[in-house]
This record gives structure tokens, C-alpha cells and sequence, in this order.
């Protein structure tokens, strides 16, 4: 056989539930004694006000005289409930006092020296940020042509401005980044949306004749075409 | 099974709510659905309102409320336990120009009772209620798309929730809303959909604009409420700007009877004050308001209402103001001011009866008539600037005396008000 489980005097927060849609809190586990003489109270709504108590913790005038929260109770056998007008709002710090000490001449047995407190916060819902990718490089095929201008990198979300040339590299069939294959505009080249960026490749390793082309061994120059492992490399960036 | 509820708002009110009991009843009183009809993070206080902005009271106790978002006009039937007298509260000194703060720290207070945070709290309008002198406030926790509208009473210096669930209701649709999304260059247009809402034997007069072309419109709707709805639109000349307008929309009026005639009197943002003829408001009617006077550029009207002097017993209209002292007219003179001429260029005014108004120093973020010798109006302390108060201000002068600095507040100055013969003189 199960010996009986003591019930102490509790005061506890109960989440949202049907019907209310909000949270309330409860003084538990109260005597019969006392929840006798509160539901025999012919002036119950302001008895349990005094009783239980429930208000904003921090205020940014303490010695004001505030308003607790305004609320309804229900009374239940060993419980008290108080519900608020309006739900709890996240973030702010709430105190719960159950003082019965008043009461004490119209108990059995004394009511406990000192009254329940409980101080709570229910915390917002935060929700992590979506993270931010590429959704689509375009030209998408396999092989490019040589004479390939720009590349559009398309992201999930919108981006900031001024990362996008330490975040870009154009790697080779080692997997090595490429030196100046891109094109480093003065202004990066973001569409309305901040989500489509147009990277250059430098013209001048294309156009023959030109500075740039002549400046680096032919057989060092990875050309688009020659290499299909070349890769354009954009590192995973989150949205402002 | 079920359990006992006392609302905690509503001093002796008992209901019951089915459905969330686990235990034994100990005691049963009457039933009521409203919180199984309320959607979750909403309140059965809020009733049928999905917002709450302007209020003015009409007949029989009914309360009429301004909702945006529900693009409703609510009409709430006031019980006799909904009201309790204030006539007995003390307003202040009204020989000496002393009014009395009903309540202090108004905003921190209404965040204390809402259990939130006082940036949380938005006040839109205030009224009283003539026969009782009660103060109610449309209050809103949050400012977002997910506030939560409530109606407040101030009962002897303490606030009470409305419980809008259980308080006999009627209601009425303000069609052709702007759409949330829509935008002006700064505000959404939704914001002014439904400006103001006026009672007049028999009728709701409400202001706002719509997502039509003319978008100015004034709404004539019977009460009790009625589909037979005169919807007009509205077009002024705006001196200021030197354009004919039918956009900008009427932003407080009010309603009243000069030389047996009723007209409706407005204003608008930069200052337009302009009469219509209530004759003149026919549904589907195009009406070109008459400018009557120009109360100055730049000025936003946060109040209009009007008074009768306890110094002269003539009546006065009053116009509060964001940006500067508040405009005080006669109002005998509003129904022969010749209208201002149309078609000039920019004229910044003040022009017409803007020449005769009168400068009242009145900084209130809500104002409303208490009785025939006290306003009451929402401020923001200058000394506190951080909350909002609730006090009076003495007709007709709206002057107090115990915020400034003057030669008669020394120990042994000069006493030519006679102050000092009435220190004690206290009044309601």
C-alpha cells in the first residue's frame, strides 16, 4: 500500500491551456479550514484581492500606489487560481504574494508567519533566425565558355552590403582560390532585393591584348572551360 | 463539474466559466460562456472590440467606440452597476485656479493593472459621462498588430476594466477601410480610418477616410443602428496649402446648434476650421466644406469640444493643439463667419476666425468637459515628464495657478485674485 502524499502549501505558475488561452497561478495544497472561510466570505471578490495578490515586480516608480493585475479567481477545493483580465505579458516580472495571515481568527489552526511570495518571468518566444544560403549559382551547367563575364549568386534571404568580395573566391581544381580572378567593383552589384548579387569575372584576363592577360603565364591561368572542378566558392553568410 | 469565479475587476460581479474544473464546486453562481468564446491571447474584457480609439457618449448611457481594426462603430449599452457617481469627487480650487490631480501616474497605473510595462500602454481618447462625471479612457496594451483593446473607468481615484463581455452591445460596419498594408508617406492610412465619432439626436456622425478616390468621407448612421447608412465625401479649400483637398481627412468635430440651425463643425491637420450645414450631408453627396478659419500652420488638433463660460455664460469652442497654446472661438460667431476665399495662393494664416481666437494655455494629450466649472485632461507633468496624470483645469481661463512662478506665490506678496481669502474654498 501507497502511504498518503503531505500536500505543503505551494504557490506555482500553470501554463496556457484550453480554455483560457493564458497562464495563470495557483496557491495550492490549502487547507480545507481556509478555503471554507473564503468561499463562506460575503464579500469574496475583495477578500481574495487582499489574499492573493498578484503584480508587476519592477516598476519604475516603486512608492507610487499601483494597481495589482487585474485578474478573476476561482476557488477550488485546496486551490486558489487567479487568472488575469489580460494574459501575462513575456518579459515582465511578475510577484505573487498569498498572505492569509488576516484570517487567522476565523481559522483552527494558525495560518503560516510568513506569506507565500513567487516571483516569475515567462520568457518570449524567440525563435532562432532562419539561416541564410545560396540558393542558386547561375550559369548552373557544368561547363561554362571561356569568354564567361559574371555569374548571378542568389541567396535565401536579403543580405548586407560590403562582405560579398571577402566572401567570394573562385576556386581551382586544387581547391585553391584563385588570385584576382574576380572582378572587384567599387560598388558591389546587389539587385533591389539584396538577394541576387552579379559577380565579375576581370574582363581584362579575357580581352586579348590587355594588361592583366599578359601579366600571368598562360599555363597558370585557369581558365573557365579548362578546369570543370573550378568552383565559385561563396561562404555561408547570415541575412542582417 | 464546476468552480467558483469572481472577476477581480467587477467588485461583486460572479460568473462561471464551464469546461477547465477539476475539482468539487464549493460554491455556484451564474454561468457565462465569454471565456470559451474568446480566442486565444485575447481577453474577454476587450468584448467585441479588436481595437479602441475614439469615444464619445450619447443617450441612455451608451458609450460609442471607434474600432479601426474591427472597421466597426461599437455602441455599448452602459448598465446602471457600470456607473458609479462621481459627483462627490473634489476637483480642486476653482476661485484660485487650483485644479487637483484625480490621479497621478496614469500611464503606470493602467501598466500595473494591464501587467505590463508602461511603454506598452497607449491611451487614445478620453470622455465622461455627463450625469455621472465618470472618466473613461480607450486604452490598448501593446502597439502592434496584436494590442489589446480595453475601456477603463476611473471610480473615486482608482481604475476599473470594463468587462465588454457582458455588457449589452450593438454594432456597426465603416465600409471601405484603406487597406493595413497601405501606406502614406510616413503613417499607414489605417491609422486614420475612423477619426472621430460625434452623437446628435438620433444619429452617428463619424469621420475618416476611405480607400476610395475621394477618400474624405463623413458618415451619417442612425441610431439605433440601422443599414440605411448616408455616406458622404468631403472636399475643402486649404488655405495653408492652396489646393482644394479630398484626401486629408476631418480630424475632430463636433455638432451644434446656432440660431436653431445644426451644423457640423471641423477641423483639420495645418489647421482648417470648416463648417458644414447638416442639411447638406445627404448620402451619396458631395460636399465642399466652408473655411471659416485658418487656426495656423503646422498644428496638428488633438481635441475639439465646447463650453460655457462660468464668466460670461457664452459658449466657446475649444480646439487643443499638439504644437502650441490651444484655440478658443466664440461660438455665436461660427455660424455668420463668411467662408475664406478659395483659389489664392499659400496663405499661412491664421486667417478668418483664426484672427479672433484666443490662446489658452492647455498642454494636454486628451482634454474633455468634467462639469460647468472643471475640465479634465491627460498631461504629461512638466516635472515628471516621465508619467502621464490625470487633473483639472478651471474654466474658462485653463490656467493653473500652482504650476508656475508669479510675484502673488511669495509668503507676503501681493494678493490682488484674492487667493488668499479663498485657500480652503474646495468644490467638485
Amino acid at each position: 500500500m501507497s502511504s498518503p502524499v503531505l500536500c505543503q502549501p505551494s504557490l506555482r505558475v500553470n501554463s496556457s491551456a484550453p480554455p483560457h488561452g493564458t497562464s495563470s497561478v495557483s496557491a495550492c495544497c490549502l487547507s480545507r479550514d481556509l478555503v471554507g472561510v473564503l468561499a463562506s466570505s460575503p464579500r469574496l471578490s475583495d477578500l481574495l484581492k487582499s489574499v492573493f495578490r498578484v503584480m508587476v515586480a519592477e516598476v519604475p516608480s516603486p512608492g507610487d500606489d499601483l494597481p495589482d493585475v487585474s485578474g478573476r479567481y476561482r476557488l477550488y477545493d485546496d486551490e486558489l487560481l487567479f487568472i488575469p483580465t489580460f494574459p501575462f505579458d513575456s518579459d515582465v516580472k511578475y510577484r505573487v504574494i498569498f498572505d492569509a495571515r488576516s484570517l487567522g481568527f476565523l481559522l483552527a489552526e494558525e495560518p503560516a508567519e510568513e506569506p507565500m511570495t513567487l516571483e516569475f518571468v515567462i520568457p518570449s518566444d524567440q525563435k532562432a533566425p532562419a539561416i541564410t544560403e545560396v540558393t542558386h549559382i547561375f550559369p548552373s551547367c557544368d561547363r561554362l565558355p571561356e569568354n564567361l563575364l559574371r555569374f548571378y549568386v542568389c541567396f535565401s534571404n536579403s543580405m548586407q552590403r560590403g562582405w560579398a568580395m571577402d566572401k567570394i573566391s573562385l576556386l581551382d581544381c586544387e581547391q585553391q582560390p584563385v588570385a584576382d580572378a574576380l572582378y572587384r567593383p567599387p560598388v558591389e552589384l546587389w539587385d533591389k532585393t539584396m538577394r541576387r548579387l552579379t559577380v565579375l569575372l576581370d574582363p581584362g584576363r579575357l580581352k586579348r591584348g590587355v594588361g592583366p592577360r599578359h601579366s600571368y603565364c598562360y599555363s597558370r591561368v585557369p581558365w573557365i572551360g579548362h578546369c570543370s572542378r573550378e568552383r565559385l566558392l561563396s561562404d555561408r553568410q547570415e541575412g542582417p | 463539474m464546476r468552480s467558483t469565479s469572481v472577476c477581480g475587476n467587477s467588485v461583486g460581479e460572479k460568473s462561471v466559466s464551464v469546461g477547465h474544473s477539476r475539482r468539487n464546486v464549493l460554491q455556484l453562481a451564474a454561468a457565462s460562456a465569454v471565456a470559451l468564446a474568446v480566442p486565444s491571447g485575447l481577453s474577454a474584457a476587450s468584448g467585441p472590440l479588436r481595437s479602441a480609439g475614439v469615444l464619445t457618449f450619447g443617450p441612455n448611457n451608451v458609450l460609442f467606440v471607434g474600432d479601426i481594426t474591427g472597421a466597426k462603430i461599437h455602441a455599448l449599452a452602459l448598465r446602471n452597476n457600470d456607473l458609479t457617481s462621481q459627483t462627490d469627487v473634489i476637483s480642486g480650487n476653482f476661485h484660485n485656479f487650483e485644479g487637483r490631480d484625480h490621479m497621478q501616474g496614469l500611464d503606470q497605473k493602467l501598466a500595473a493593472l494591464f501587467g505590463t510595462t508602461i511603454d506598452k500602454i497607449v491611451i487614445n481618447d478620453m470622455a465622461v459621462h455627463q450625469p455621472t462625471q465618470q472618466i473613461f479612457f480607450s486604452v490598448e496594451r501593446g502597439r502592434g498588430t496584436d494590442a489589446m483593446p480595453a475601456i477603463v473607468k476611473v471610480n473615486h481615484g482608482k481604475l476599473e476594466i470594463l468587462d465588454l463581455g457582458s455588457i449589452p452591445h450593438s454594432q456597426v460596419v465603416i465600409p471601405n477601410e484603406p487597406d493595413s498594408k497601405a501606406m502614406l508617406e510616413f503613417d499607414p492610412q489605417q491609422m486614420y480610418a475612423i477619426t472621430d465619432v460625434e452623437y446628435y439626436k438620433g444619429e452617428v456622425f463619424v469621420s475618416g477616410i476611405t480607400n476610395q478616390r475621394f477618400a474624405s468621407t463623413l458618415y451619417r448612421i442612425p441610431y439605433p443602428f440601422s443599414s440605411n447608412m448616408a455616406t458622404c465625401t468631403v472636399e475643402i479649400w486649404h488655405p495653408v496649402h492652396g489646393q482644394f483637398e479630398t484626401r486629408a481627412p476631418i480630424i475632430r468635430h463636433v455638432i451644434r446648434e446656432l440660431n436653431s440651425v445644426p451644423y457640423l463643425f471641423a477641423v483639420y491637420g495645418c489647421t482648417p476650421l470648416v463648417r458644414f450645414p447638416l442639411s447638406a450631408l445627404k448620402n451619396g453627396a458631395h460636399v465642399h466644406g466652408d473655411v471659416i478659419g485658418e487656426l495656423g500652420y503646422g498644428a496638428n488638433p488633438l481635441d475639439m469640444l465646447t463650453f460655457t463660460s462660468p464668466a460670461d455664460s457664452k459658449d466657446y469652442l475649444l480646439v487643443t493643439i499638439d504644437t502650441r497654446s490651444a484655440s478658443q472661438i466664440a461660438l455665436s460667431d461660427l455660424a455668420s463667419a463668411p467662408p475664406e476665399p478659395t483659389g489664392g495662393g499659400i496663405d499661412f494664416g491664421p486667417g478668418g476666425m483664426g484672427r479672433t481666437q484666443r490662446a489658452l494655455p492647455i498642454k494636454a494629450e486628451h482634454i474633455a468637459i468634467l462639469n460647468s466649472k472643471w475640465a479634465v485632461l491627460i498631461w504629461r507633468h512638466p516635472r515628471t515628464s516621465y508619467r502621464l496624470d490625470l487633473s483639472t483645469l478651471a474654466l474658462p481661463y485653463f490656467f493653473e495657478r500652482k504650476d508656475g512662478m508669479s510675484e502673488m506665490n511669495w509668503p507676503n506678496g501681493p494678493d490682488p485674485f484674492h487667493y488668499r481669502e479663498h485657500r480652503n474654498d474646495l468644490s467638485n
